[in-house]
């Protein structure tokens, strides 16, 4: 009797572990590659994702391990306007600190810890890092891998700066630190905010611009006026003929939020150029199996 | 979380060697893997080998990943409805890395000391759980610099077992 059981149990498993899925050939504007991009390095952090988002350990192991064609971070601006790779708001939600990025400088933010879960607390030793600490790693690598970087421009103390002035700086900073390591044909920036896109053209015309936002129709327009590179889109909220007519103006599309099987075979089928994931292995196993 | 463990237990005092199977499910840093073992039974030893996969539904990379077990377990207390043990697992598991540069094999190795409780179901067949803390290495092949890696870091294994001793 527990022998059927256990046979009916490895069965049942061995089915559960076996989908498969189908997918379209691809055309987009990458020769028909879509390039995989780290959701915040290896992926956001979960129970069954340990490393926290924008950590060396976590953008280290998108590329070095799971061999993935970028990440995307989010960037910050220190008290010291350093460029700071951090996602959340307020730093209580992943670290052991408190308050805002902004109202720290570069060395005590390097004292704070990831502790976001039990793994994170216990196991880990990972601390916040600069834009500059990847780039430097980066520019390094034989093959440069993409730089796409999420903008968090309303992270600033208005105590001291107006919204203008810290856009000014903001967007300098961003520049000087990707020129300083020439990576400007290898970085992808975002951001729904068109004055801050605007400062960042006029700064360097070689990055790689990407407008986030679910409007198509507008977006493109928009992007073809001023030369930018594409669009960035929530993966739920864009169809796969916006993203045809967006590649016939020949504006490319990144989609982000994309984690479990059935979202990366969605998102594939759409032939974006970029897919933006939180499970870089399994979507290079759904393209390349 | 599926968790199972059979074992068939005979448990014949005037035996030199026992043997006994075991299922099992556990979480550690190679995700949610189940497990089937031969246990060798001495005394107040186990040694078990056999093999694993890790499984997931959809999230966890290293889908369908296949690997081996090697588990010690010692028995601080062998009471007839209740077992305590202390025990030093090896694991290790073998995934692919597809991608357009290649498909070369990464291997994750995983050594934990944990501690854990059997309790009879009824007759010979047990179940119990455990937990642990070890370490892992991860080898790698990485592909843009054409070189090898590893990477060294902290584990967890909390485990769910079903015996049976013959």
């Amino acid at each position: 009797m527990s022998f059927r059981f256990l046979i009916l149990a490895l069965v049942a498993i061995c089915l559960l572990s076996c989908q498969k899925t189908t997918i379209d050939p691809i055309n987009n504007l990458n020769g028909g590659v879509i390039s995989v991009i780290g959701h915040g390095g290896g992926g956001f952090q979960s129970p069954l994702n340990k490393e926290p988002e924008n950590s060396l350990s976590s953008i280290n192991k998108a590329i070095e391990i799971y061999n993935a064609d970028g990440v995307e971070v989010d960037v910050q601006l220190s008290k010291d306007l350093n460029v700071i790779l951090y996602h959340d708001d307020k730093l209580e939600t992943s670290t052991n600190g408190n308050g805002f990025i902004y109202e720290y400088n570069l060395n005590e933010l390097r004292q704070l810890k990831y502790d976001r879960d039990f793994y994170a607390k216990m196991l880990l030793d990972e601390h916040i890092i600069t834009l500059e600490t990847i780039l430097k790693r980066f520019s390094q690598r034989n093959i440069k891998p993409q730089l796409h970087l999420d903008l968090r421009p309303w992270l600033f103390n208005d105590t001291i700066y107006n919204s203008t002035e810290f856009h000014n700086i903001y967007t300098d900073k961003i520049v000087e630190t990707i020129n300083k390591y020439n990576y400007q044909n290898f970085t992808y920036v975002a951001s729904g905010d068109l004055e801050l896109l605007i400062k960042l053209n006029q700064k360097n015309p070689h990055l790689k611009l990407m407008l986030e936002t679910d409007n198509v129709n507008w977006a493109v327009e928009i992007i073809n006026k001023n030369n930018w590179h594409g669009i960035v889109a929530h993966n739920d909220r864009i169809t796969k003929s916006e993203i045809t007519y967006a590649h016939s103006k020949n504006v490319r599309i990144a989609l982000f939020d994309i984690k479990i099987q059935s979202d990366i075979v969605d998102a594939v089928n759409k032939h974006p150029d970029y897919i933006l994931t939180d499970n870089i292995i399994k979507l290079h196993q759904i393209l390349y199996n | 979380m599926f968790s199972s463990l059979i074992s068939y237990t005979q448990n014949k005092e005037d035996k030199w060697l026992n043997f006994g199977v075991e299922l099992n499910t556990s979480l550690s840093y190679s995700g949610i893997s189940t497990g089937a073992q031969v246990n060798l039974l001495h005394k107040k030893h186990s040694l078990g080998v056999g093999a694993k996969i890790t499984y997931q539904n959809s999230y966890f990379p290293y889908q369908n990943a296949l690997g081996i077990v090697i588990d010690y377990k010692y028995f601080l207390i062998t009471k007839p409805n209740i077992k305590a043990f202390v025990a030093i697992n090896y694991n290790n598991t073998t995934y692919k890395l597809l991608s357009r540069d290649g498909n070369k094999s990464n291997i994750i190795h995983e050594y934990t000391y944990s501690n854990g409780i059997l309790i009879k179901v009824f007759n010979n067949f047990w179940v119990g759980n455990s937990m642990g803390i070890g370490a892992y290495t991860e080898k790698y092949y990485d592909y843009s610099e054409a070189e090898y890696g590893s990477y060294l870091g902290y584990n967890v294994m909390f485990k769910a077992m079903m015996s049976y001793e013959f």
